[in-house]
């Protein structure tokens, strides 16, 4: 594969993990009602609660914000300097949510759930693979 | 002006670097784990995967912060954007200092009084200066600009 080649399947990867990152933001919100977060909070103390939340929202906020930008202007994740260091930080995001996934998590839940916990091990697979080519394919 | 910005992206940045560190403090000054006890595993799973990421993110603003201020002032539409995202990020945060956490469950001793008031006086600070280096990026600013 020609370097060009190279380049041009990355950008068409990061235009498509905005499609991806979408999907993701949607999903938290399904992730949401499916596993009843509210109610599974309901017996802790209020603040608890608001950090839960407010935590999560960020969280949304920076894969819509990832999304806009990957949708929008996927280059800027391949420029020397900054977007190198920003598409490696998010390599390093994703990557590290695999592992997250794969250790952290409980089994048995992820047992109990498996489409879900395979649909999610592949979003952050695919995002963790593009992102770190971003980085660091000349 | 120049010269007053990059002395508030050190400050700024060091700032985020410390708020890193003393996030470590945190789950025990607050007392996550006995609060976060009757949860169902996967819930404190989630909480614990939630706080690592908003963490991480903080981390990396403080590099970005110190590491690449000349790229931050160099005026483009990357960095306005970039500035501008984080502008947000710490408006919202101190909009829920004041009207969205409910702070008087946590308890009241002095050292997380002190606490509050110097997370506080940062979101202050931060919001400031992200917004600033927008405007001067914009060139809004008196020597601003591409």
């Amino acid at each position: 594969m020609t370097m060009q080649m190279m380049t041009g399947a990355i950008e068409v990867g990061l235009r498509v993990s905005g499609l991806v990152l979408v999907g993701l933001c949607a999903a938290n919100f399904v992730a949401a009602k499916r596993w009843d977060y509210g109610g599974s909070l309901a017996g802790t103390k209020r603040i608890v609660r608001q950090i839960f939340f407010v935590h999560g929202a960020y969280i949304v906020g920076l894969i819509a914000a990832l999304a806009a930008l990957c949708l929008i202007w996927p280059q800027g994740f391949r420029e020397p300097g900054m977007g190198r260091l920003v598409s490696g930080f998010f390599g390093l995001f994703w990557g590290s949510r695999v592992l997250v996934q794969c250790f952290y998590y409980d089994p048995e839940e992820r047992r109990r759930n498996r489409a879900w916990d395979l649909f999610f091990l592949g979003v952050f697979t695919w995002l963790s693979v593009v992102f770190i080519l971003a980085a660091l394919v000349k | 002006m120049k010269s007053l910005l990059e002395i508030g992206l050190m400050i700024g940045g060091g700032s985020l670097a410390i708020l890193a560190i003393a996030s470590f403090w945190i789950p025990k000054a607050l007392g996550w784990k006995e609060k976060l006890a009757g949860l169902t595993p996967l819930m404190r799973e989630l909480w614990w995967t939630y706080s690592f990421y908003v963490w991480a993110s903080h981390v990396f603003f403080a590099v970005l912060t110190l590491g690449f201020a000349d790229w931050l002032m160099g005026g483009s539409p990357a960095a306005v954007a970039m500035l501008s995202f984080m502008g947000l990020w710490w408006s919202v945060r101190l909009y829920l200092q004041f009207f969205g956490f409910d702070l008087g469950e946590v308890e009241g001793s002095r050292f997380n009084r002190v606490a509050k008031h110097l997370l506080t006086a940062l979101f202050v600070g931060l919001v400031v200066l992200f917004w600033a280096l927008v405007v001067w990026n914009i060139g809004w600013l008196e020597g601003g600009g591409t």
